[in-house]
């Protein structure tokens, strides 16, 4: 738990500039920089981190949507991609994404990490060489298999799957006491999820490090090849606008993890360089479709462990390469964002959210940047300086979305959905199979019709043997920077194929210890 | 109408993308023409809103916090559509949950940036401006001379629209209303949602750390 003594600073309530000074800055504290600061703290280093969001903590998760999205997530959930076809769901507080995402901790799948070694010259990411640090991960954020029975909205999953004959499986979580409530995605009220705001990150303040909370890392200052400070502003009570104080940190060394976004964006407000034009391309999303199904029974999908089982069945179905794949999955279902979702107004609306508790949502997760025919989209930054992602939609990731209506109608008819529809502005509840189907085939394939999602950002710096086409090393570190190193969801050079928190969780560890190591001779023994 | 189409056909063509990257439309599969269409929407409200020509909008186009008058009253003028079958019938009652929406409109409203806030702004202004309005709308009298029927028949066009930027300000705009109206504990039972267990709220409620 975060404690009085510890050193915790909100940037909103800051009077006058301040100068600081460290060993290491990290910028972000989800996932990549949560994992970074404990162990670089641990190494005996001076770490600051810096947080774009407020700090919240478990009293403050009430379990309302309301609170929860204004508070816990970047635009107040209502962030999108350029030009507003995707939704992006990302955490923007204290712990990042693992404040608010559902838990899903899933290992890279093998057919990733082979294509990164083969096709990015990344011999350091293969399968034997990352297995030891998965390992670690699993220890440190109590990784496994839920063991509790699914949720009815995750079990319409397995009993669809199964009908069929598909493979799926149950989803290991990062829980500890973990009471199955349902209201991951809210912040955990009772501290079992073990985000980074209850593992790394009072871990690293228990060591020393410093937190500075609704504070933006705005620009790095960089010559000959080198960053010679960085320059933040304090934000405002709701981490929007810069109040005007400034705080100029110079480090031995600067970490990125503020995510896909963020860490191309600052890069590139500072003109750092990008002599291949690399930075801020392939950007990965895993874009989301879903089908909505009406079951005979009470689903109550506000409630209980929100993921808890997959299925892989269709993410590899010509190998890496050729036609998307998805991996199938399901959301919790709380009434504002599903009546946001639905797409209905008046006494439609009215009527579908009456039968709430009896809805089963499935998703199909879009495994992008494989393929010569997903190149991915590109973070740019807008008249302001804000990074934003520009998220082209082609015809091999609707390819994939069409195939995904179908499956997902297919299973959820299995599982004895009595209706189904596809999320889509022109599809409606169809009784049977073949209604669907007919449906789906016929559904034009636009953006803002079709109802997309992600709560995965990825890629942007992309890590490769070649600076021609990636920003960072195998090291994390910067190609053209000696002193920066980038441990977010930015480095994957393609996306995942998975929830990406554990992923992140274990390269971040990976190159954090090689820093801590070069920083500090015989640091981390007990790290592979 | 047919008028009215093709005006709105012209206009359209008009309209430039958000974003400055010039070689997108190689990078895209769909058609050039259709592209230019999905400019439309937030083009149509730039166009009204550096006119000058918006009356009650804030000069700078961005909405602020607490609403303008002007754009907190369109809401209402839309909520009876958007949210029918939802709103109480009793008109106390009915003012009193509007009220309720508003503000939970104003919050969602205060946690977004600029950029969100202005195309916001610029879609309620292009709503409030006669011209843009019956280009929108097909309507000429403001929306709150309007009856519930005739907002939500324009809502419905939005809808079924094959035109990107219209189905767009659909979602916008109802999923602003109704995301906001039920996340409203007062409206859990309309989704059959009993709201976080009971124990949960007070283990929390009595945390002291």
């Amino acid at each position: 738990m975060i404690a009085a003594h510890h050193h915790v600073v909100d940037g909103a309530r800051l009077q006058t500039d301040q100068q600081l000074e460290a060993d290491v800055v990290i910028v972000g504290t989800g996932a990549g920089g949560g994992v970074a600061a404990e162990l670089l703290a641990r190494s005996g280093l001076r770490v600051i981190m810096l947080e774009t969001g407020p700090l919240q903590v478990a009293r403050d998760f009430d379990m309302q949507e309301q609170r929860a999205y204004n508070r816990l997530y970047a635009e107040g959930g209502n962030l999108t991609t350029a030009d507003y076809s995707i939704a992006l769901l990302r955490g923007r507080a204290v712990g990042g994404g693992t404040t608010v995402n559902w838990t899903t901790s899933l290992r890279t799948p093998v057919q990733t990490v082979e294509y990164w070694v083969d096709r990015f010259g990344l011999p350091e990411v293969a399968e034997e060489k990352i297995a030891p640090w998965f390992d670690w991960a699993e220890r440190r954020f109590n990784i496994k298999p839920w063991e509790v029975a699914p949720n009815a909205n995750n079990e319409v999953l397995k009993t669809g799957c199964e009908k069929l004959g598909l493979e799926w499986a149950v989803i290991p979580r990062n829980v500890k006491g973990c009471a199955d409530l349902g209201y991951c995605g809210m912040g955990c009220p009772l501290g079992a999820k073990q985000s980074m705001l209850v593992t790394t990150i009072p871990s690293a303040l228990e060591y020393g490090a410093s937190l500075y909370a609704r504070t933006r890392a705005w620009k790095l200052e960089i010559r000959h090849g080198n960053v010679e400070a960085l320059i933040a502003q304090a934000l405002d009570e709701q981490s929007i606008n810069p109040t005007g104080v400034n705080i100029r940190i110079r480090a031995k060394h600067y970490l990125l993890a503020g995510g896909a976004i963020q860490s191309p964006a600052l890069l590139m407000r500072s003109g750092a360089p990008d002599p291949y034009r690399v930075l801020g391309k392939r950007s990965f999303l895993h874009p989301v479709n879903t089908s909505l199904a009406r079951m005979p029974m009470a689903v109550d999908a506000f409630f209980g462990a929100p993921q808890s089982i997959y299925s892989d069945h269709y993410q590899w179905p010509d190998g890496a390469e050729g036609p998307a794949g998805f991996k199938l999955e399901v959301p919790p279902i709380h009434p504002g964002l599903a009546a946001g979702i639905l797409g209905w107004h008046g006494e439609k609306l009215a009527g579908e959210m009456k039968e709430l508790p009896r809805i089963n949502a499935l998703l199909a997760l879009q495994r992008d940047g494989f393929d010569k025919q997903s190149p991915g989209g590109v973070v740019e930054l807008q008249s302001d300086e804000r990074g934003v992602l520009d998220y082209p939609l082609n015809e091999h990731l609707w390819d994939g979305v069409r195939r995904a209506w179908h499956a997902m109608a297919e299973i959820q008819f299995a599982a004895g959905a009595q209706a189904v529809m596809p999320g889509h502005l022109d599809a409606g509840f169809a009784t049977s199979l073949a209604g669907v189907s007919a449906q789906i085939d016929r559904l034009p394939l636009e953006p803002y019709k079709a109802a997309l999602f992600s709560a995965h950002l990825m890629g942007g710096c992309g890590m490769g043997a070649n600076p021609r086409e990636s920003v960072i090393a195998a090291s994390g570190r910067h190609h053209q920077l000696e002193n920066l190193t980038v441990v977010d969801g930015s480095v994957f050079p393609t996306s995942v194929g998975a929830n990406p928190q554990l992923s992140i969780f274990a390269q971040a560890a990976r190159m954090t210890t090689g820093l801590a190591r070069e920083m500090q001779p015989g640091a981390l023994a007990d790290l592979p | 109408m047919r008028l009215a189409a093709a005006v709105r056909q012209r206009y359209f063509d008009r309209m430039r993308p958000r974003n400055r990257q010039e070689d997108w439309q190689e990078s895209r599969s769909f058609d050039p023409q259709r592209r230019r269409f999905l400019g439309g929407l937030a083009g149509a409200a730039w166009l009204a809103g550096t006119g000058g020509v918006v009356s009650g909008c804030s000069s700078s186009n961005v909405l602020r916090v607490p609403l303008a008058a002007v754009e907190a009253d369109l809401l209402r003028v839309l909520a009876p559509s958007v949210l029918h079958g939802l709103l109480p019938i009793q008109p106390n009652e009915r003012t009193d949950s509007l009220n309720e929406l508003l503000s939970a409109v104003s919050t969602s409203v205060s946690s977004l940036s600029g950029d969100s806030r202005e195309q916001l702004a610029r879609l309620l202004a292009a709503l409030d401006y006669r011209v843009t309005r019956w280009l929108l709308t097909g309507l000429w009298k403001p929306l709150a001379e309007a009856s519930i029927e005739e907002i939500d028949e324009f809502l419905n066009n939005w809808r079924n629209s094959s035109i990107g930027r219209f189905n767009l300000a659909y979602r916008t705009l109802t999923r602003l209303l109704v995301n906001n109206w039920f996340v409203l504990p007062a409206h859990f039972a309309q989704a059959g949602y009993p709201g976080p267990p009971s124990w949960a709220v007070e283990l929390n409620v009595l945390r002291d750390v």
